[in-house]
């Protein structure tokens, strides 16, 4: 078929598409929805920690380190949008994502030595890491979701970008909701971030291997 | 943003002077590639399939050269694959009678997946139109056109490797 009879067959009975909204808007609507969503079901099955949120006023090193947190998610759900749409750069992004997360995990590290807060089991959840793995699960097939209906080139890439903003988004809420204890958030509360990024790379992988792209 | 309104004209115009682009841009970054056509045709196939994902407030050529970079280094791939099965095919030790055989269009098309296979039966064999194969398979009018496309290529290279074997045996006969 040369180029023509091509350009003729796509031309033909051209249908009119909708452009897909700006990432920007797409990003808060998504944050919007699975923070509430993720929120709501937390609450759901029992309360926030008693003083969490008085510390996060009032400790500044756990204000920061929450901070840290949303800010790697708040990346990692914009890196996973831009790289659905062609033509975005995200290297400057994911390199910000990265480093924010790193500096998140840091700060648990450093708890170890210096407590920023006295470890304590007020507020534990007996299936916290079941609820972080779990609630990420929406969260992460409406950001497929949204990916698909763009255009990504690098399928793979982006399913696993996706995958670590919906597993930050529990795993920041369980810093409110469950006991504090550096070993028990980076256990039962960040590693299910991990596992959620390997399961969905690896079904991302069999899904494209199997559609052959 | 015509095109993405529908306007058919504008559609082929702006295809028609894309597809030049692109094949100057291939000659200019890549040579005079084996596969050039391949690529410009895959190229103007992922760009019909990534018309929505254009935002008109963006550069256009980002957004272009991303998506033709991205589909010639597939090709170029599938290419080198095709390439080594070739060199493979010369290896071949002497072959049996029914290898050259003529070629089966069942067997061809059992050889494509699923959906490929079954959207070129039904436009190209049961003779459906493209809205109908469409509604019939509840996919795109567009994704029909990607697939067929698709198809026949997959048929055509089959076709080659098919030839490519009686060539060989008949050198092994003869």
């Amino acid at each position: 078929m040369k180029d023509k009879e091509l350009i003729a067959t796509l031309a033909a009975d051209l249908k009119p598409v909708s452009p897909a909204a700006p990432v920007g808007v797409t990003l808060l609507l998504w944050l919007l929805v699975s923070s509430l969503y993720v929120v709501s079901l937390t609450l759901l099955f029992g309360p926030f920690r008693p003083g969490a949120f008085y510390a996060l006023v009032y400790v500044p090193r756990y204000g920061f380190e929450l901070l840290l947190g949303v800010g790697a998610f708040v990346a990692f759900a914009r890196v996973a949008l831009a790289e659905a749409v062609p033509g975005i750069d995200v290297r400057w992004w994911r390199r910000i994502a990265w480093v924010l997360l790193a500096g998140w995990l840091l700060q648990f590290l450093l708890a170890f030595n210096w407590p920023m807060l006295e470890p304590t089991m007020l507020g534990k959840r007996l299936h916290c890491a079941w609820e972080s793995y779990l609630y990420s699960v929406p969260p992460l097939l409406y950001l497929v979701r949204l990916q698909r209906q763009r255009y990504p080139l690098q399928p793979q890439r982006a399913v696993f970008h996706a995958a670590l903003a919906a597993g930050l988004l529990p795993a920041l809420i369980m810093q409110l909701a469950c006991m504090y204890e550096p070993s028990h958030v980076l256990l039962f509360h960040v590693l299910p971030v991990a596992g959620l990024g390997a399961v969905a790379t690896f079904v991302s992988w069999l899904y494209f291997r199997r559609k052959g792209r | 943003m015509q095109a993405q309104r529908g306007d058919e004209a504008a559609y082929r115009a702006l295809l028609d002077e894309l597809a030049r682009a692109i094949r100057g841009y291939l000659l200019g970054r890549f040579g005079p590639l084996d596969s050039l056509d391949d690529c410009v045709q895959e190229s103007l196939l992922a760009l019909h399939e990534a018309r929505h994902s254009y935002d008109g407030r963006r550069p256009f050529k980002p957004w272009l050269f991303a998506i033709v970079r991205n589909r010639t280094i597939d090709q170029l791939r599938r290419s080198t694959r095709h390439e080594t099965g070739r060199e493979a095919l010369e290896d071949v030790q002497p072959l049996s009678e029914d290898v050259a055989a003529p070629i089966d269009t069942g067997r061809l098309l059992g050889s494509l997946s699923k959906t490929l296979r079954d959207t070129l039966i039904l436009t190209k064999i049961m003779g459906y139109s493209t809205r109908e194969c469409a509604d019939r398979q509840g996919i795109s009018e567009s994704v029909v056109k990607v697939r067929v496309h698709r198809g026949l290529n997959k048929l055509r290279s089959l076709c080659e490797g098919e030839k490519a074997i009686e060539l060989l045996s008949e050198k092994e006969t003869g």
